[in-house]
C-alpha cells in the first residue's frame, strides 16, 4: 500500500473574477520512503496541494489517505516546513525544536535531548541559545527542518522551503536535506517552482499543470546521490523539465494576461536572422 | 534647577505663588518626616496598583476575546472603541453614584482609564499575529489552549507590552484625577490641601513626586521589560 494516497482531489478558490478551480481531481500515490517533488508554474495549486496532505485546508472533493486512513487535520505524522520557517521569534533556536516535543508532553530532559540531537543533525549545535534574529535565513531554515525532524514524522512536507534563500545557502542545505533523508528513509512530499532543484532532490517529480491544476506528466529521476546542483545529468532532465513546464505556462499567460500581449519569443538573445556561432 | 533659582531671584512673582527651590525642598523634607508624604504617596500606589491589577485581568482576555471571536468582535469590539474616546474621568459622576464616596469609585475611574486602552492594544497585537505560527502550531499538535498561552500571547507580547505601558499611564492619569476631585488620603488629596492652604511650595513638591513616581516605573519597569522583548526579537534599533 502506498504511504500517501491523494485520491481525485479537486480545490477551487471565489476569486473577484469569478471561480479558480486550483486543484482538479488530482491521483497520485507517494510511498514509503519516497522523495516526490511537487513542480509547476506559480498558481497551478502545488502549495495547496501541499496543504491538503498536511490537513490544514480541507479539499472541495476527494480525499487524501495516510496508510489507508483518510486525512482531515493536522497531525503529528505529517510535519510542515514552511517556506518562511514559520519559526518562533520569541523562542531560541534550542526552544523552538523543542516546542512540538513540549507539545507532546515529553519531560524536559528528553526534549534538550532530541533537540539537541536534531540540531546536531543540521549542524546547528554551536547555535542553540540564539534567538532567530541572530542566525542568518539559511541557519533559520535548518531549524525549521530540525524542528519538523524532531516530530519524528512519518511524512515530511515541504512548501518551497529554500525559495528565500541565496544560491550558495541552498547548495549547500540541497547536500543536507539528502544526507537526512538517505539517514532517516522518511517519506518526503516537497513542493518547489524551481526545476532543478527538483531534479537534484528528487526520486521522482511531478509536473503540475495551471488552470485546473492537473498531474501534466511524471518524471522518474534515476541519477546516483548525492546529486549536485551542478551536474550535468541534472541540467539535462531539468531541461526536459523545463520544455514541458514552458508548454504550460504559454497556455496560462494567454488566459491570464490582455490579448494584445504577445509572448516575447526566445530571439531576445539572438541578432536577427542569424544563428549562434555564425560569426566564427 | 538654575532656571528656577534665577527666575525666583529675579522676584518677578509673588513668593507665595513663586516658591524657591529651597522652600519646596524644605516642604518635601518636612511632609516626608511627619510620614503625611509617604501615606499618601502609598495610599495612591495601592489604588493605582489595584486599578491596574483589575485592568490587566480583564483587559487582557478581552482583547484576546476580540480578536479570536468574530460575534464578540462586532458587538462588543465597537463598544469598546466608542468608550475609548471618553476620558476616564468622566465615569467620576457616574462611579459616585453607583459606589458613593468610597475608595471603590476611584478604583472604578482607574480601571476604566486602564482597562479600555489594554483591551484595544491586545486585541490590535492578537489580530496581527502572522496565521502562518498558528497553522505551524496545528501541524506539530498544540492543543487549543497551549495555542493561546504558547503561541499567541508570546506572538502578540511586544503589542501587550505596549498596551500595558499605555494602560499604566492612563491608569496614573485617572487616579490624580480622581483623587483631585475627591476628599481621601493620597497624592491628589495633597495637592488639593496645597491648593486650599495657598501653600504653593506643597503643590510643587507633590507634584515632582508624582513625575518621580512615572519617571521611576517608565525607566525601571517598562524600560527593562521593552529593553528585553526587543532584544529577543531583534527589535534593536540599528545605532
Amino acid at each position: 500500500m502506498a504511504k500517501l494516497a491523494i485520491c481525485g482531489v479537486s480545490k477551487r478558490f471565489q476569486g473577484r473574477n469569478g471561480t479558480v478551480c486550483a486543484l482538479e481531481n488530482i491521483c497520485l500515490e507517494v510511498q514509503e520512503g519516497e522523495f516526490l517533488v511537487l513542480i509547476g508554474p506559480s498558481g497551478c495549486g502545488k502549495s495547496t496541494l501541499l496543504n491538503i496532505i498536511a490537513g490544514l485546508d480541507p479539499a472541495d472533493a476527494g480525499e487524501v489517505r495516510e496508510d489507508g486512513r483518510p486525512v482531515w487535520k493536522p497531525g503529528r505524522d505529517r510535519s510542515v516546513v514552511f517556506q518562511d520557517g514559520a519559526l518562533f521569534p520569541w523562542l531560541t533556536a534550542q526552544k523552538n525544536v523543542e516546542f512540538p516535543l513540549k507539545q507532546m508532553g515529553l519531560s524536559a530532559r528528553e526534549r534538550a535531548e532530541r533537540a539537541a540531537y536534531y540540531l546536531h543533525l543540521v549542524h546547528l549545535s554551536r547555535f542553540r541559545e540564539n534567538y532567530l534574529h541572530e542566525l542568518s535565513g539559511g541557519m533559520r531554515q535548518r531549524v525549521a527542518i530540525a524542528r519538523a525532524l524532531a516530530l519524528e514524522p512519518e511524512v515530511l512536507l515541504m512548501d518551497e522551503p529554500f525559495s528565500a534563500l541565496d544560491a550558495q545557502t541552498r547548495e549547500d542545505l540541497y547536500v543536507v536535506l539528502q544526507e537526512i533523508w538517505q539517514r532517516t528513509g522518511k517519506t518526503i512530499v516537497f513542493v518547489t517552482h524551481n526545476v532543478r532543484e527538483a531534479v537534484c532532490l528528487a526520486d521522482r517529480v511531478v509536473l503540475l499543470s495551471a488552470r485546473p491544476g492537473r498531474v501534466q506528466a511524471e518524471f522518474p529521476i534515476q541519477l546516483s546521490r548525492p546529486r549536485f546542483i551542478e551536474d550535468v545529468d541534472v541540467a539535462r532532465i531539468a531541461h526536459q523539465i523545463s520544455c514541458a513546464l514552458k508548454e504550460g505556462i504559454a497556455r496560462v499567460r494567454q488566459e491570464e494576461y490582455d490579448e494584445d500581449w504577445q509572448p516575447a519569443e526566445a530571439g531576445v538573445f539572438r541578432a536577427a536572422g542569424g544563428v549562434m556561432g555564425d560569426s566564427i | 534647577m538654575a532656571l528656577w533659582a534665577i527666575l525666583f531671584r529675579l522676584g518677578i512673582w509673588d513668593a507665595a505663588l513663586f516658591p524657591s527651590p529651597w522652600q519646596v525642598l524644605q516642604t518635601l523634607g518636612h511632609a516626608l518626616a511627619d510620614r503625611s508624604l509617604l501615606y499618601a504617596t502609598g495610599a495612591s500606589l495601592r489604588r493605582l496598583l489595584e486599578g491596574y491589577a483589575l485592568s490587566l485581568l480583564i483587559g487582557v482576555p478581552l482583547g484576546v476575546l476580540l480578536a479570536r471571536v468574530k460575534w464578540v468582535e462586532d458587538t462588543v469590539g465597537s463598544l469598546v472603541l466608542g468608550l475609548q474616546t471618553l476620558p476616564s474621568i468622566c465615569w467620576l459622576p457616574l462611579a459616585i453614584l453607583w459606589f458613593g464616596l468610597n475608595n471603590s469609585a476611584i478604583l472604578f475611574v482607574v480601571v476604566m482609564g486602564a482597562l479600555l486602552a489594554i483591551t484595544v492594544a491586545v486585541h490590535d497585537g492578537v489580530k496581527n499575529v502572522p496565521p502562518v505560527y498558528l497553522r505551524a502550531a496545528q501541524t506539530m499538535g498544540t492543543r487549543p489552549l497551549a495555542l493561546y498561552t504558547e503561541v499567541l500571547l508570546p506572538a502578540a507580547l511586544p503589542s501587550i507590552l505596549t498596551g500595558a505601558k499605555l494602560g499604566w499611564s492612563f491608569a496614573w492619569r485617572s487616579l490624580m484625577a480622581g483623587e483631585l476631585l475627591f476628599v481621601s488620603t493620597g497624592l491628589g488629596h495633597m495637592l488639593t490641601m496645597g491648593r486650599e492652604l495657598a501653600d504653593m511650595s506643597q503643590v510643587i513638591a507633590v507634584m515632582l513626586v508624582i513625575i518621580g513616581l512615572g519617571l521611576l516605573t517608565d525607566r525601571a519597569l517598562f524600560g527593562v521589560l521593552e529593553a528585553r522583548v526587543r532584544e529577543r526579537w531583534g527589535l534593536l534599533g540599528v545605532k
